[in-house]
């Protein structure tokens, strides 16, 4: 009798210690590495970082709309490239121009978390040494990003 | 004392442990006068009997022994599972409710210009458009590359 209680208290000390640990990884996986530069980076001087909420990208079927832009200097550049190699590894979709082994531009599309919400990561250094980098998630398509930055363009 | 005085004292329950053990010796021997011969199943059924017990002693000291170990392992276990729960709970507490790292959505839109904080609607907006411009390319990089190619092939012939 007494071992039965035992061995249902391991039993239940187990499932609970498992199900921690899928909780744990599954918000690990939520991390994304980028997120770094955004804390670091987004409140010092020359760097410009825009977050949007709800009412103002829904329009764009958006969620989530983080970006910065920030000079683009020797150190800046080792940590973004860092994030950018560590986010890309979960990407389902890469579209990249790389020079000399930099990221110079990258769209990275992530898989699709518990929500079904699509995320992106869209990267690019311009020509006057900046870099931007931005983080989007929502029921945004593929086909509706490219459509968004051309038409950006565009005007 | 010789064997028959001996044995009748056994049969008066008056006998000694030492002179029960010298009875059973005795009876072990190969040539018993042929009077004690019928005897001999008795003694010898007495001291495998002994043996017998004593060999069942051994084993259960030996498994209460083992009882006792089997017991603290056990007990050593249950510490080490609630510990690593306890600490599995913690870091998973941790990443649930660490500030300032999860993806949510925002409750207000906000900019930070150079260390400023904004939060006029219109200046984010023109901001956020900016950034969005910043990452958008005209540059086709594989039109391009082809074009490239194709030009130093036309320049060869």
């Amino acid at each position: 009798m007494r071992k039965t209680k035992e061995t249902s208290c391991y039993k239940k000390c187990i499932a609970l210690l498992v199900m921690c640990l899928i909780a744990s990884a599954t918000f690990a996986q939520k991390q994304l590495a980028i997120n770094k530069i955004f804390e670091k980076y987004g409140k010092q001087k020359g760097s410009t970082m825009v977050v949007l909420s709800d009412d103002v990208i829904k329009t764009y079927r958006l969620d989530f709309y983080k970006s910065i832009t920030l000079p683009y200097d020797k150190k800046r550049s080792e940590e973004i490239q860092q994030s950018l190699e560590v986010d890309k590894k979960q990407a389902k979709k890469i579209k990249e121009v790389i020079s000399n082994g930099i990221i110079y531009s990258g769209y990275y599309q992530l898989p699709t978390e518990n929500k079904l919400k699509n995320r992106y990561i869209l990267f690019k250094i311009s020509d006057n040494a900046t870099a931007t980098l931005i983080y989007m998630e929502g029921d945004i398509e593929s086909e509706e990003i490219v459509n968004l930055l051309f038409m950006k363009k565009k005007k | 004392m010789d064997i028959d005085n001996l044995l009748n004292k056994y049969f008066e329950g008056e006998t000694s442990l030492e002179e029960e053990r010298m009875l059973r010796a005795c009876f072990n021997q190969e040539n018993l006068p042929e009077h004690l011969k019928e005897l001999k199943s008795i003694f010898t059924y007495i001291e495998d009997e002994r043996i017998a017990l004593e060999a069942l002693k051994e084993i259960t000291d030996a498994s209460a022994s083992s009882i006792k170990t089997t017991k603290r392992k056990l007990t050593l276990s249950r510490t080490f599972f609630i510990s690593i729960v306890a600490a599995a709970s913690i870091i998973a507490l941790f990443f649930l409710f660490s500030p300032g790292k999860s993806n949510s959505n925002a409750s207000e839109s906000y900019a930070w210009i150079n260390g400023k904080r904004i939060s006029n609607k219109e200046e984010i907006k023109m901001f956020a458009e900016k950034s969005l411009e910043n990452v958008s390319s005209t540059e086709n990089i594989f039109v391009e590359q082809v074009s490239s190619i194709f030009e130093e092939n036309i320049g060869e012939e």
